[in-house]
């Protein structure tokens, strides 16, 4: 009966986990032995999903033209990468370089263990939105490498029989676009939202006027753009144009080529989901566009990957000299190619399909226009406390204000 | 065949040098010493260490100094008494408790009852059936009952369109994500309760149930009068394990709801490890796996006192 192992050890092992670390956690890495008789400076790469798997061919290209540096590249899966760069910190045996999510960037930063990029990698060759992703408490530790941004996708066959001609362009367009869908072209849902995703609802409270947090680094949720926010999503909610809940592990892909979903907002990965699920029947029955603006900003979520440097590397030159490297435009530009990556590099953006694609040129517009969730380093938590207060509020029926006012609330004791 | 010596209690012993006293001592201990060390290293430290961290306030920044961590006394707890997630966990996972250990025991013993009588053909195969879902991994099995409970696709609404029923969201209304993941709980456990109850039967005298049939008992007297109290010491035993087992919930709202909707699944075991490996307050998820263990603690000791055998 397994379903008995006692699972309070869990939390007991964790607290052995630290110092035992030193002895298991780095198993997997295979950290070659420094200094030893190699000529050659060897660093070891962490990267995740695609990116781990296809690394390797662009290590491959660096070091034809970097004879001297060998870089050895282990692919981490997604799921166990957060946990597993902090143990190695905890462990001191972290490897030279790792792509981390944007979200972690300020604890990884809090645990001192990043290095600050050197001058050579310039703040002003990536988007500036990107930048301040990975600057925490003033100082740069880490630099972008790719980014992803959240836009409106919505078939525009299903609008048309709808009434609608043109993309929507503000938050009463989308609104009556979603209304649509459903009376005039007869779809399932007017739009899919989610009732407990804090990137759905960042965007809008940013539209709305939001800062969501101050630029000294304290929360503020509870300000008028954030309830304003929380009003109009509820109002999608009340409508009934949006399912009030969906299952785990829900992909929308299905209900857009269906149409049963006809508009939800994502990232660049739905391009080649709805590509694939969809077929050539689906082609030129669909668009993204920007965010709906409500005043004067379209303001979309920021995310990708970051790259960061540990102190505890022995070889940090070669290390940021294959960042530097990864971070040049024509290498960013093949990365996508390769995986699919927006490049956080802005110069890359000049060229192949990445300049020439219709739906790749509203991601680049979307970028101008996008900011990153708070760099805090309790934000994990405090998102997790703004799912519930808004699943509370879209789902449950508390009040917007109140809603607000919570999420500030559990944002400060968070945050302490 | 007697290899017993001569009758010990005659013999004067102190005629025996010390090593040779110790010797049995050192051998029992040099067998039990594996287990001895592996015990203090992997269950006693860690229980100790976590108690200690549960006094600090250890957060992400300790992680490369892990003794620098401040001194919290007893913060934790005090903020674990006013922390409306707990409760709300804590009524969860009572209620998880409450339905899924009578339910699952209930069900239990009715199966084992079934299979016990000689009539039944294919014993064998029920038994393997039923004993199937323990041994099949959690994850697997919350991962196709979330299909099952699919409100679209999923083969309990599409058996209830059969017959004209619309079915509801199971796992995604907030009153019934719940009951739905106390009957995939039942399912996956009863069998073990089962085979347990089942061997307990089995070693019931029928000398006892011939008895009483002859003193022309009905058969609701003879499971009452009989059955039932003979099986006191197996029900002892499945009450404290499943109950220990339930308390501890994670895998199945973990696979499926992820706590939702509106923190209707969220478990204290799910709330450790968010605490714990999310926000990576271990001194605050150490203090709440405290707080559980005491419950857990409590309420065995209760189970001992409530389910003893009469003597």
């Amino acid at each position: 009966m397994d379903v008995m192992r006692p699972r309070v050890v869990v939390v007991v092992l964790a607290a052995l986990a630290i110092p035992a670390t030193a002895l298991g956690g780095d198993s997997t890495s295979s950290t070659p032995a420094r200094g030893g008789a190699e000529a050659a400076d060897s660093i070891t790469v962490w990267a995740m999903g695609a990116e781990g798997d296809k690394l390797g061919t662009v290590a491959k290209q660096f070091m034809a033209k970097n004879p001297s540096i060998k870089v050895r590249v282990t692919p981490v899966s997604w799921d166990v990468a957060h946990d597993k760069i902090l143990t190695s910190i905890a462990g001191r045996k972290t490897p030279d370089v790792s792509l981390v999510g944007t979200t972690w960037m300020a604890e990884f930063a809090d645990t001192d263990a990043l290095d600050e990029p050197p001058s050579s990698l310039k703040k002003s060759a990536f988007f500036p939105a990107a930048w301040k992703n990975v600057v925490v408490d003033g100082k740069a530790k880490g630099v972008p490498w790719y980014v992803e941004t959240r836009v409106l996708y919505y078939r525009t066959d299903l609008a048309r029989k709808a009434g609608f001609s043109g993309a929507p362009q503000t938050w009463a367009d989308l609104k009556r676009l979603a209304n649509a869908y459903k009376q005039k072209a007869g779809t399932k849902h007017g739009i899919a939202l989610a009732p407990n995703n804090w990137q759905e609802l960042l965007p809008f409270a940013w539209q709305a006027g939001s800062t969501v947090a101050t630029s000294s680094g304290k929360f503020k949720l509870d300000d008028a753009g954030m309830v304003k926010a929380l009003a109009y999503e509820k109002s999608f909610f009340d409508a009934g144009v949006t399912p009030k809940r969906v299952p785990q592990g829900f992909d929308v892909t299905q209900g857009f080529v269906s149409g049963d979903d006809p508009m939800f907002f994502s990232g660049p990965w739905h391009l080649a989901l709805i590509r694939d699920q969809g077929g050539a029947t689906l082609n030129g029955k669909w668009a993204v566009t920007r965010m709906p603006k409500v005043g004067a900003r379209r303001t979309s979520f920021l995310g990708g990957g970051d790259l960061v440097v540990f102190k505890d590397s022995d070889e940090k030159d070669a290390a940021w000299k294959f960042v530097r490297y990864l971070s040049r435009p024509d290498v960013q530009a093949k990365w996508f190619t390769t995986v699919g990556d927006l490049p956080a590099v802005q110069a890359a953006w000049s060229r192949g399909k990445l300049a020439s694609d219709k739906h790749l040129k509203v991601f680049r517009q979307q970028l101008n226009d996008a900011s990153p969730p708070p760099v805090l380093s309790k934000w994990e938590e405090v998102a997790s406390a703004i799912n519930d207060e808004m699943e509370k509020v879209l789902t449950g029926g508390k009040s917007p204000a109140s809603g607000a006012k919570a999420m500030q609330k559990k944002a400060e004791s968070i945050a302490g | 065949m007697a290899a017993t010596p001569v009758p010990t209690g005659a013999q004067p012993r102190q005629a025996a040098p010390l090593s040779a006293r110790l010797a049995p001592h050192l051998t029992g201990w040099a067998f039990a010493l594996p287990f001895v060390l592996l015990f203090l290293a992997f269950w006693a430290l860690p229980i100790v260490a976590s108690f200690v961290l549960s006094l600090t306030d250890f957060g992400i920044t300790n992680l490369r100094e892990p003794f620098g961590a401040p001194y919290a006394g007893l913060d934790n707890y005090s903020k674990l008494i006013h922390d409306e997630l707990f409760w709300k966990s804590a009524r969860n996972t009572a209620y998880f408790v409450v339905v899924g250990v009578p339910a699952t025991i209930a069900v239990g013993l009715a199966v084992a009852v079934g299979l016990n009588h000689a009539a039944l053909r294919l014993k064998g195969l029920f038994r393997v059936a039923y004993y199937l879902p323990v041994v099949t991994s959690i994850v697997a099995v919350a991962v196709i009952w979330r299909f099952l409970y699919n409100p679209d696709v999923g083969l309990i609404n599409r058996l209830l369109d059969l017959v004209g029923i619309s079915g509801p969201n199971w796992l995604g209304d907030p009153h019934l994500a719940m009951p739905s993941l106390i009957v995939l709980g039942v399912w996956r456990n009863f069998g073990f309760d089962a085979v347990i109850f089942l061997a307990a039967l089995q070693a019931i005298d029928p000398a006892l149930y011939e008895a009483a049939r002859t003193d022309g008992a009905t058969a609701w007297q003879v499971f009452r009068r009989i059955t039932l109290p003979l099986l006191r010491p197996a029900l002892l035993f499945l009450t404290v394990l499943t109950t220990i087992g339930y308390l501890q919930v994670f895998e199945e709202p973990f696979v499926m709801t992820k706590g939702g909707p509106l923190n209707s699944t969220l478990t204290v075991s799910q709330l450790i490890y968010n605490q714990g490996f999310k926000f990576f307050n271990l001194g605050y998820a150490s203090a709440i796996a405290y707080a559980l263990m005491l419950v857990i603690a409590v309420l065995a000791v209760v189970q001992f006192r409530l389910l003893r055998p009469e003597t």
